[in-house]
């Protein structure tokens, strides 16, 4: 018992710790950000229009806050706060970060939102952060001027043009096919969204996410709500 | 021809400035790694756990990192060398830069960004647009302690229904993600790559139980099965 609760405290001890690190964190990186349009700005003594800047930004500012807001709601009760804190300074989140963390927990048997999952995600997240960060710093220093005839060869792109079906395969086929009773209704869903919104979807897709998941939610609920209420009857 | 507000952006400053919010981003990350890896030893995983889950996603991020250098060239040559450095390491994705550059570009009355032909204040201010525009997307993750607790308590009810709710959402999720590229089927090569990896995955996930290093780069062999896959089938189409 005293062993279990103290397990317990440690479990939120850590999430407090996590939860700190990533508001504090992600402010002082944007500080780091936003310094380097106002270093400049101030330093060359640029002209810059702050109404006539702040108009041309409002049209991203509001569409990725809305993105930002379901894509990072949806993930984190899945890969956790603290790989969602990273993933938020790190960028590439669907295409690697998202992956990379679902990968490892998959390696480490780790269930969607269980303790063991979270800490997992971020050492995934981090570790996936460090190999991007050197990998363009790499192109910036030598490697672009190499890459660019490797990655324009027609034999190859086709490679590249298809990086995120290649992930799609690997990282939803065998879950989906692993657990068909709760991946239909989702599976349906999307693909219903997809064929409706067409070319649009891509733009609001993290809020199609948002959708999916309460519809799949309030479906599953209800279904739930049955089974029991016929349990308790018989 | 060079451009003018090029002496800007390929500056010392630019680069220092640059520089220093990478490192910021990278020590955030040292620091995260720090913390989750002590606690993954506490709830019981070996050292030794934890270096196949570092080898294994090191190895699965190179491949689709070296997209970026080519959204790294397209962009430098709009924002320079260390602006789009910066915007490609961290913080955006390849899509999102290049859209957010062009969205800028058109505001300030060019056609597009290969024709942009900047002046020093308009560049300064497409950093500022392409900076904002980002902004209270981050800023979002600040409320992520209210919402994780809420979920937290609710996932944790005892009611059979609540410990379902995790599930149901990764469904959700990863069906979103999948659902253009599982209707595309006229995409040849699309749908080959996401048959081929899939098999590749449920395969070598079959052998993994055996083999638990087979386990460890299966995303990443059956990935890259994928992608030489959709070669193959256009070069044969």
């Amino acid at each position: 018992m005293e062993q279990q609760s103290r397990t317990l405290d440690q479990y939120s001890v850590f999430d407090d710790k996590i939860h700190r690190l990533g508001i504090i964190s992600t402010l002082a990186v944007w500080l780091f950000f936003l310094l380097v349009p106002m270093v400049v700005t101030l330093y060359f003594k640029l002209e810059v229009k702050p109404l006539e800047t702040l108009w041309a930004a409002a049209p991203l500012m509001l569409i990725l806050m809305v993105t930002g807001l379901c894509e990072k709601f949806s993930m984190s009760p899945i890969i956790g706060p603290g790989a969602v804190y990273l993933a938020s300074s790190t960028g590439n989140i669907q295409n690697m970060k998202l992956p990379a963390a679902l990968n490892a927990m998959n390696i480490m048997e780790c269930e969607e939102g269980s303790e063991k999952g979270r800490a997992i995600a971020i050492i995934a997240v981090a570790t996936s952060s460090f190999v991007t960060t050197i990998i363009v710093l790499c192109g910036m220093l030598f490697l672009a001027p190499l890459m660019e005839p490797l990655m324009n060869n027609p034999v190859i792109t086709p490679a590249f043009d298809n990086i995120f079906p290649a992930l799609v395969g690997p990282m939803v086929i065998p879950v989906v096919l692993k657990n068909l009773k709760t991946a239909s209704l989702p599976v349906i869903l999307s693909i219903v969204f997809a064929l409706v919104l067409g070319s649009l979807y891509s733009t609001v897709q993290s809020i199609v996410m948002v959708g999916v998941i309460l519809i799949s939610l309030g479906v599953y609920r209800m279904v739930w709500r049955k089974k029991t209420q016929k349990e308790s009857v018989e | 021809m060079s451009k003018a507000y090029f002496s800007i952006a390929n500056s010392p400053v630019m680069a220092a400035v640059c520089g220093l919010a990478i490192c910021a981003v990278v020590v955030q990350a040292i620091v995260f790694f720090r913390v989750a890896w002590k606690h993954a030893l506490e709830l019981g995983y070996t050292k030794s756990d934890l270096v196949r889950v570092v080898k294994s996603s090191a190895v699965f991020s190179i491949v689709p990192s070296l997209p970026i250098i080519i959204s790294y060239i397209i962009l430098m040559a709009v924002l320079g060398k260390y602006f789009a450095w910066l915007r490609l390491s961290v913080i955006g994705s390849a899509a999102y830069e290049t859209m957010a550059a062009g969205m800028a570009a058109s505001a300030f009355g060019y056609e597009s960004l290969g024709s942009a032909n900047f002046t020093p204040n308009v560049f300064g201010s497409v950093m500022w647009v392409v900076t904002l525009g980002v902004f209270l997307s981050s800023m979002v993750a600040l409320f992520l302690k209210k919402y994780d607790r809420k979920m937290k308590a609710i996932t944790s009810k005892a009611d059979g229904f609540g410990t379902a709710i995790p599930g149901v959402m990764f469904m959700g999720m990863i069906a979103t993600l999948a659902a253009p590229y599982l209707i595309d089927v006229t995409n040849i090569p699309s749908f080959g790559a996401i048959v081929v990896s899939a098999i590749t995955m449920i395969g070598l996930s079959v052998l993994g139980k055996k083999h638990k290093v087979i386990k460890e780069f299966a995303f990443s062999v059956s990935m890259l099965a994928g992608m030489v896959v959709a070669c193959l089938i256009t070069a044969w189409l």
